[in-house]
C-alpha cells in the first residue's frame, strides 16, 4: 500500500503546485491589467522596453523569417515538381504557411528565447538583490514599474515583428521561387494576392496570444525568483522553456478555435 | 509608535515567528538581535508591509496594517525608510536618480530643486556631491550602504529600518556607519529599528536592545542592562559562545 500512497501524495502535491502557479499567474495578469487602467503610465519606460523588445529583436526575427521563407519555397517547389512535374502553388504555400503559422510561431519562439530570458533574468536579479522590495518601500508598485511597461511593449511589438517576418519571409520565398525555381514573378505574386486578409488576421491574433504567454511567464518567473545566482539561472531557463512549450501547444488549440470561428 | 502583537509567520514548514510581541517607542533606536534565521529581517519586513503576518497584529501609529489593501498600505509605507542588507540600489539608475526615486514616487509634490535635495541627502551620509552622477556598480560596499541610507532618508520618513547595516563591511567602515546612524537619529529626530548580530554596533547605536529566540521575544533592555544580563540565552549570544542553551544547526563533515 505504501508505494500507492506515496505516488498519490506526490501526484496530489503536483496538482496543488500547478493550481497555485496558475492562480498566481492569473492574479499577476489581473493586477497588470488593473494597473494599466488605474495608474499613470510610465511612457519613458514603455518606449525603452519597446526599443528593447521590438527594435533589438528585429534583426534576428527577420533573418529567421527570410531563411524560413526561402527553404519553404525550395522544398515546396521541388516536392511539387516530383508529384506534378511542375513547381505549382509555391506562392500560395509560402504565403499561407508564413501568414498563418510560421510567421507568428517562429517570431514568438525567437522572442521567447531572447526577450523572455532577458526579462526573467533582469527581474529575477532585482528580486534576489531586494531591489523589488526596495521599489515597494519607495512607493512604487513593482507590477506598475516592472511588469506593465514590458507587458505593453511585448503586446505591441510582437505582432509588429510578426508582420515584418511575414513580409520578409514571403520576400525570401519569392527570391527562391523566381531565381532558383524559375517561377514567373506574376504567377508568384498573383498567388500571394489571392490570399485573403482573414488569413493574416489569423496569424496576428495568434501572435498577440503568444506575446501574452511570453511576457506573463517571464515576468512571473522573475518575480518568483529566489536562491541567488542559481535561482536566477533556473528562473531564466524555466521562463524560456515554459513559454516555448505553451506557444507550441496553444498553437494547435488557437488555430482550431480560429478556424472554427471562420477566421482564416 | 509601532506595536507587534502575538505575530506568527511561517514559510512552508519553517515557523519563523511564533507569537512575537514587541513595541517600538517614538524617537528611540531599538536594535533587534538574534541568530541567523531567527526572523529578525522578517520582523522588519512585517513592519513595513513587505510581508503579511499569518496571525497577530502589526500596528503602526494606531493602524493595524496586517490586513489592509495595497493603496492604504502605500500610504503607511510613506512613513518608512528602509536600508536593505545589500543596499538594493537600482543598478540602471545613477546615485542621484536612486536618491530621488522615493521622493518622486512617495511625495508626489513638486521637488523644488532636486539637485539640492540630492546634495543635502548625500551630505547627511558623508558623501560628496560628485558621487551623484555615478552608477551603483562604481561604488564600494560602504558607499553603497551610504547611498542606500541617503535614499532611505530623502523623503523624510518618520521611521527608518536598518537590515544588518554593518554586515560585509570592514570594522572601520562599520563604525562609520554606526556613527551615521546615531547622527541621523539626532539630526532628524527619527525612530530607528535596526537588525544586527554585530554586538558592538548594537551597543553603540541603540537605546534599547531586543533579542528574538525561537520566534519569540526573550529579552529587551538598555545596552547596559543587556550587558549585565544573567539570562543564559542572552548571555551566550552577546558573548558569542558556542556552548550554552542556543544550539545552532551545524552540518557535520566526517
Amino acid at each position: 500500500m505504501k508505494p500507492i500512497r506515496v505516488t498519490f501524495q506526490l501526484f496530489s502535491r503536483q496538482v496543488v503546485d500547478l493550481s497555485e502557479t496558475v492562480g498566481s499567474v492569473v492574479v499577476l495578469l489581473r493586477k497588470t491589467v488593473r494597473s494599466i487602467f488605474t495608474t499613470r503610465l510610465d511612457t519613458k519606460n514603455v518606449v525603452a522596453q519597446m526599443y528593447e523588445i521590438g527594435y533589438q529583436s528585429f534583426a534576428v526575427t527577420s533573418l529567421t523569417a527570410l531563411f524560413t521563407g526561402m527553404v519553404l519555397a525550395l522544398q515546396t517547389g521541388f516536392s511539387f515538381k516530383k508529384v506534378f512535374n511542375e513547381p505549382l502553388y509555391v506562392g500560395t504555400v509560402v504565403g499561407l504557411s508564413l501568414l498563418k503559422e510560421l510567421g507568428p510561431v517562429l517570431t514568438a519562439v525567437v522572442v521567447a528565447g531572447r526577450v523572455g530570458a532577458a526579462i526573467a533574468a533582469e527581474i529575477g536579479t532585482m528580486n534576489v538583490t531586494e531591489q523589488v522590495d526596495a521599489l515597494f518601500t519607495l512607493g512604487t508598485n513593482p507590477v506598475r514599474y516592472l511588469v506593465v511597461p514590458r507587458f505593453l511593449a511585448c503586446l505591441l511589438m510582437v505582432p509588429i515583428l510578426t508582420v515584418f517576418a511575414d513580409l520578409i519571409g514571403i520576400g525570401g520565398g519569392y527570391l527562391v521561387a523566381h531565381f532558383r525555381l524559375g517561377i514567373p514573378s506574376s504567377t508568384f505574386w498573383d498567388e500571394i494576392n489571392a490570399i485573403e486578409l482573414e488569413d493574416g488576421f489569423h496569424g496576428l491574433i495568434k501572435s498577440l496570444a503568444y506575446a501574452l504567454i511570453i511576457v506573463t511567464t517571464s515576468c512571473y518567473k522573475g518575480l518568483k525568483t529566489s536562491g541567488g545566482a542559481e535561482g536566477v539561472g533556473r528562473a531564466t531557463t524555466s521562463a524560456v522553456v515554459v513559454s516555448m512549450v505553451f506557444i507550441l501547444v496553444s498553437d494547435y488549440f488557437l488555430s482550431a478555435l480560429l478556424v472554427s470561428l471562420g477566421i482564416g | 509608535m509601532i506595536q507587534l502583537e502575538n505575530v506568527h509567520k511561517a514559510f512552508g514548514a519553517n515557523r519563523v515567528l511564533r507569537g512575537l510581541s514587541l513595541e517600538i517607542r517614538d524617537g528611540e533606536t531599538l536594535t533587534i538581535i538574534g541568530g541567523s534565521g531567527t526572523g529578525k529581517s522578517v520582523t522588519l519586513k512585517l513592519m513595513v508591509g513587505l510581508l503579511r503576518p499569518d496571525q497577530g497584529r502589526v500596528i503602526v501609529d494606531g493602524q493595524d496594517i496586517a490586513g489592509i489593501g495595497e493603496d492604504a498600505l502605500a500610504e503607511v509605507q510613506k512613513k518608512f525608510g528602509f536600508l536593505f542588507q545589500g543596499a538594493a540600489l537600482f543598478d540602471s539608475l545613477t546615485v542621484a536618480e536612486n536618491v530621488l526615486f522615493g521622493v518622486r514616487n512617495l511625495n508626489r509634490k513638486s521637488l523644488g530643486r532636486p539637485d539640492e535635495l540630492v546634495e543635502r541627502s548625500l551630505g547627511l551620509v558623508g558623501l560628496k556631491p560628485e558621487v551623484a552622477r555615478l552608477k551603483p556598480a562604481e561604488l564600494s560596499g560602504g558607499m553603497k550602504k551610504r547611498v542606500g541610507l541617503a535614499r532611505a532618508i530623502a523623503h523624510e520618513p518618520e521611521y527608518i529600518l536598518y537590515d544588518e547595516p554593518t554586515t560585509g563591511l570592514d570594522p572601520i567602515m562599520s563604525d562609520v556607519i554606526n556613527d551615521l546612524i546615531v547622527n541621523i537619529r539626532e539630526k532628524l529626530k527619527i525612530t530607528s529599528i535596526a537588525v544586527t548580530h554585530d554586538m558592538k554596533s548594537a551597543y553603540k547605536i541603540s537605546n534599547r536592545i531586543a533579542m528574538i529566540y525561537e520566534g519569540r521575544l526573550v529579552s529587551v533592555g538598555t545596552p547596559a542592562e543587556i550587558q549585565a544580563t544573567t539570562d543564559p540565552v542572552l548571555r551566550q549570544f552577546i558573548t558569542g559562545s558556542s556552548h550554552g542553551p542556543i544550539q545552532m544547526p551545524v552540518k557535520a563533515y566526517v
